[in-house]
């Protein structure tokens, strides 16, 4: 499994264009998640191994409005975390420092993606 | 003062459709191959007050390939047009072809209104999504303010670094209302492609020391407009030519450095030099399965200095030692000025220049049937420095590959990477649309014109006198020619029964043609129909069991089938 951070302008059809950009190139993507910020989108993308890496990513950073594409480092993995606080779901980028019960240092978070509302709250 | 009023609106707001038309325009474009459709009768409306050339097909798979064998033929953007729906979906083969090729199109397309998008409305077609993957970019536009930077940035993107075609989804309703004006004026910029020349000094330095070097060319020096880049550092360094298909013509195939097409039907002397040299400087070329890439004549621990525009292709399937993003003309420019100094005759150029002179054999074949050969052959003799020369796909495509000796970038033109047949001939017609006063000549197979046929409809309509020079063996050749090498002669669904008459056909469009059945006929009629004036078919009865040799069988180990060859 590797993990691929992708930010992109915040651009009509970009988000599925990366992903097409994957499956033409028979790689699966296992989850993926998406956050907007300043008119910019990152991507976190979990994929199965694939042997095409470097041109890989170069193909993806040579479609338009992606700005960066990059492999993160092999023991990142994304979370669902549950935040029983504000009653919504946020989607955490880290290391696997803790082990998957324990605790994780905020130092090694690289990504946290936006509040999600709960389906209560959208009701 | 109604009327002041109303010309101040009309200064300051534009239609849609005419808005594209108006950018395309000042973009240079001045043929526009389509069909129209429900969705796309603005854009036709305002059409007939423009200045572009409208080329009214009879199939829009056609329209694409018209409109890519204009840009091949031209180096300009070529620009297609269908309705929603059937419409688009038949372009994408076209478009698909293009892709592969990375030949620039702009695809302009109608979509149902924006209400209607997404409620499986009449001709409706998820366009955008189904372009995606075939296209360089795409733009599905949901407002009208969005036009001028779908066709600008388009044809930019279109144009920039590695060429492709660009999808503009334009719905009808978007096409029926009014751009502000200050859109029209904004600019729209796309950034340059990324460049990567930190291998430059050790390219140089391995291009000095290498005994045996070999220069291997893709589609991307032609569109690069490298030719005359490549022929002073293959002087410099003494070092032979080979190509790709894709890149064929590229360099003069007479130049006594020029070893041809390599690959799976390429030239022997090509595929010698090839596994014997010791370091390949690749230009512009993506190592395809039926090039140079996963063939047995791609030697293990080959030394490659790898050069092309896209990134994505370094390294992709191939492990190049030295890896150069950039322009190959660019690059040739700096690898020239850090060579200086020229390599004099070497036992390697010597070696080569035998090979060349092993290579040559007889294609004025006197058999009868004709053999495909002596087609190829004959051309060669009737056609003018000035002509195109287009292919289907199949064995007709092969032979062409082979044998004909091309002299100039973009005089062949061919379906290199997605193999599309019927590509051929309505490509023909975009280049004689780009350039009237040259012969333009398709070599077609009967499989592959059967699916275009009704495109000899457009040639006489349009008045585009080209010629198809058929060879009609009344098989699949190509698949037949892998059944029987490889599949035990077990024919299946590759015999063409009950062919047409194809000289009746052609004239019951309104052009005209000749059956050849003789190898003394063949030329006579090939001058006939470059000079008829009109759309002309050569329909030549050629040998069913000629096969097109030498061929290196797919997958590593096997021997090479040469056939009629005598490379020994």
């Amino acid at each position: 499994m590797e993990v691929i951070r992708v930010v992109v302008n915040d651009a009509q059809g970009v988000l599925s264009r990366v992903l097409a950009e994957l499956v033409r190139r028979k790689v699966d993507v296992d989850k993926a998640f998406f956050g907007r910020e300043d008119g910019k989108v990152t991507m976190i993308i979990e994929v199965r191994s694939t042997s095409l890496n470097g041109a890989l990513i170069s193909a993806v950073q040579n479609l338009q409005d992606v700005l960066s594409a990059e492999y993160l480092k092999e023991d990142y993995l994304c979370h669902w975390e549950l935040f029983p606080s504000t009653k919504s779901e946020r989607v955490l980028m880290g290391t696997h420092d803790g082990g998957s019960t324990g605790p994780r240092k905020d130092s090694n978070i690289v990504y946290m993606g936006l509040t999600v509302r709960s389906q209560s709250d959208k009701e | 003062m109604s009327s002041i009023i109303v010309s101040i609106r009309r200064a300051i707001l534009l239609k849609g459709s005419k808005a594209a038309l108006t950018l395309l325009e000042k973009q240079g474009v001045n043929v526009m191959f389509g069909l129209p459709g429900g969705t796309t009768i603005p854009l036709y409306d305002d059409l007939l007050d423009s200045n572009i050339r409208h080329v009214l097909v009879r199939h829009e798979q056609c329209a694409a390939h018209m409109a890519d064998g204009y840009a091949r033929a031209t180096g300009r953007v070529g620009v297609c047009t269908s309705t929603s729906g059937p419409g688009v979906t038949n372009l994408m083969t076209g478009v698909a072809t293009a892709y592969v090729d990375s030949s620039p199109m702009l695809v302009l397309t109608g979509q149902v209104a924006t209400p209607m998008i997404g409620n499986d409305a009449f001709q409706e077609a998820d366009s955008f999504s189904l372009m995606m993957p075939i296209t360089k970019h795409n733009f599905r536009v949901l407002d009208p303010k969005d036009i001028p930077e779908a066709i600008v940035r388009g044809m930019a993107i279109a144009t920039t670094g590695r060429k492709g075609p660009v999808h503009v989804d334009l719905p009808v309703d978007v096409m029926r209302a009014e751009v502000p004006e200050d859109m029209m004026r904004k600019e729209y910029r796309v950034a340059p492609p990324a460049e990567d020349f930190s291998g430059l000094p050790q390219a140089v330095q391995m291009l000095r020391n290498a005994e045996r070097p070999l220069i291997l060319v893709g589609g991307g020096v032609i569109w690069s407009d490298a030719t005359q880049e490549v022929l002073r550092i293959s002087q410099m360094l003494m070092a032979p030519i080979v190509t790709t298909i894709m890149g064929k013509g590229a360099v003069p195939e007479d130049h006594p450095l020029c070893l041809g097409v390599i690959g799976m039907h390429g030239r022997e002397c090509a595929r010698k030099a090839f596994s014997e040299c010791d370091l390949v400087l690749a230009l512009g070329t993506r190592f395809s399965d039926r090039s140079a890439g996963n063939q047995n004549v791609l030697e293990e621990g080959m030394r490659i200095i790898h050069v092309d525009i896209d990134s994505g292709e370094l390294g992709k399937t191939y492990n190049s030692l030295v890896r150069i993003v950039g322009d190959a003309k660019k690059v040739l420019r700096l690898m020239i000025e850090g060579l200086v100094s020229r390599k004099g005759e070497s036992e390697w150029s010597k070696r080569v220049r035998t090979y060349i002179k092993e290579c040559e054999c007889e294609i004025d074949l006197p058999e009868n049937p004709i053999k495909p050969q002596k087609i190829i052959r004959d051309l060669m003799t009737v056609l003018s420095d000035n002509a195109f020369i287009t292919t289907e796909v199949g064995q007709n495509q092969m032979w062409a590959a082979h044998f004909l000796k091309v002299k100039r970038p973009r005089q062949f033109i061919t379906s290199g990477g997605f193999g599309t047949m019927g590509f051929g001939f309505p490509a023909a017609l975009g280049v004689k649309v780009a350039f009237p006063n040259s012969p333009v000549v398709d070599i077609a197979g009967d499989g592959s014109i059967q699916m275009v046929f009704q495109e000899f409809a457009t040639a006489v309509s349009e008045n585009l006198p080209v010629v198809v020079c058929l060879m009609n063996n009344g098989w699949l050749g190509m698949v037949k020619q892998w059944q029987k090498l490889f599949w035990e002669k077990r024919y299946s669904g590759t015999e063409l029964k009950k062919n047409p008459d194809f000289v009746k056909l052609a004239q019951a469009f309104g052009a005209d043609g000749v059956r050849v059945e003789r190898p003394s006929e063949l030329r006579p009629a090939l001058l006939a129909g470059l000079k008829s004036g009109v759309p002309f078919i050569v329909d030549v009865i050629v040998d069913p069991e000629e096969d097109v040799l030498p061929m290196i069988p797919p997958g590593k180990g096997l021997d090479i089938v040469r056939g009629r060859c005598k490379w020994k």
